[in-house]
């Protein structure tokens, strides 16, 4: 029998479960000049929903910079995906939670093989004004964006990189 | 306010889970205390292909919570579910040989089980040939082809020449349907012996 769990949702997405992330300690050899996360786990949305789906988080992305003392920072990002057919797309993004908005582009998946064991490489960068990276919260987030009801896309080996260029 | 289950793949009849035909599985139980189902998602596992999961968490959203009878339904849904992974998106059959009958019912060619499919809109072909061994007066050949039984073509003809025989169709498919690929064969009118060769059938996903 399963567990019951309820949640609310927020602007049509789901809220971030428990987080387990790996890195974003600043301390190593260039201190809080370089900001790592990796969320390495395999997670996959989409089954019964209708396409376009809102984006959900990747559970284990969440990405607290804290304040930084630099002039600018580069934030780039990573994610191996795959989708349950050649007839879905996905698409993922690095958001800035705190200010509601899309950190470089929005990335698209469509398998092109004729299975559903196709993985293709997402990732995208952009760099930041210190103003604009220190004290917020960051996530990567996923949804289908087209296909059949009962299409799942998924998402596994994020990282996140944060790091000084001036 | 949304709720939502959680269960351990490990429970599943094989450890595994294809999320998308879970989703169907947990959809078709109709389950009405819930209201709208909200979708399925997989915490963890590791992928053995785009469709099927080993290991993890499966979390099962609904609008509403579930009374006992319907949880306990879903819960046997899961436990139930074999996680079988998708075949090829794109599937043929063949029966190339020559076979004749002096039946007038249908007789197959092809009768063969699509592997596990994803969801989506198949364009479904089918071609082959087909004669009269002789020519009999008042007497013809008929060919039928189908996909789950969904209508893709039929033809006859009368002659004792070979006649090409080609259809094509749109299917809808759900996740997981193992559609049948069927094309038969039969004698229409006066008593004759009918032949038929060069049979092949595919479903290629063409859409959403």
């Amino acid at each position: 029998m399963g567990s019951p769990r309820s949640f609310s949702s927020v602007g049509g997405g789901r809220t971030p479960r428990t987080e387990q992330n790996a890195g974003g300690a600043p301390g190593g050899v260039f201190g809080g000049d370089y900001q790592s996360l990796a969320s390495v786990a395999l997670f996959t949305t989409g089954a019964g929903v209708l396409s376009p789906q809102a984006f959900v988080v990747k559970p284990g992305t969440t990405f607290v910079v804290p304040l930084l003392t630099g002039l600018a920072y580069r934030l780039a990002w990573h994610a191996a995906v795959s989708c349950s057919g050649n007839n879905v797309m996905m698409a993922g993004r690095l958001f800035n939670v705190t200010d509601g908005v899309t950190v470089g582009a929005i990335q698209r998946f469509q398998p092109s093989s004729n299975g559903s064991d196709e993985i293709e490489d997402m990732n995208s960068f952009e760099e930041l004004p210190v103003a604009s990276v220190s004290g917020k919260t960051f996530d990567v987030e996923l949804r289908k964006f087209a296909g059949p009801l009962n299409a799942s896309v998924s998402m596994q080996d994020v990282h996140l990189e944060l790091w000084r260029v001036r | 306010m949304s709720t939502t289950y959680t269960y351990d793949v490990v429970v599943t009849d094989n450890g595994m889970v294809n999320p998308a035909i879970l989703a169907k599985e947990v959809e078709d139980l109709a389950l009405a205390s819930g209201g709208a189902f909200e979708g399925i998602e997989v915490l963890g596992g590791v992928m053995q292909s785009g469709s099927q999961i080993v290991g993890g968490t499966i979390e099962i959203t609904w609008q509403n919570a579930l009374d006992p009878g319907d949880e306990s339904a879903q819960a046997t849904a899961v436990a139930d579910h074999l996680g079988t992974a998708f075949g090829s998106s794109t599937q043929m059959v063949e029966s190339r040989g020559t076979d004749s009958t002096g039946l007038d019912t249908p007789q197959d060619k092809i009768n063969v089980a699509a592997e596990p499919l994803p969801a989506g809109t198949y364009l479904v072909t089918s071609s082959c040939e087909i004669r009269m061994q002789s020519v009999v007066a008042g007497a013809s050949v008929q060919a039928d082809a189908s996909f789950g039984g969904t209508t893709v073509g039929s033809d006859s003809w009368s002659d004792d020449t070979w006649h090409e025989f080609s259809a094509s169709a749109q299917v809808v498919v759900d996740a997981g349907e193992v559609p049948a690929f069927l094309l038969t064969y039969q004698r229409v009118g006066n008593p004759a012996t009918v032949e038929i060769r060069q049979a092949t059938m595919i479903a290629k996903l063409a859409g959403p």
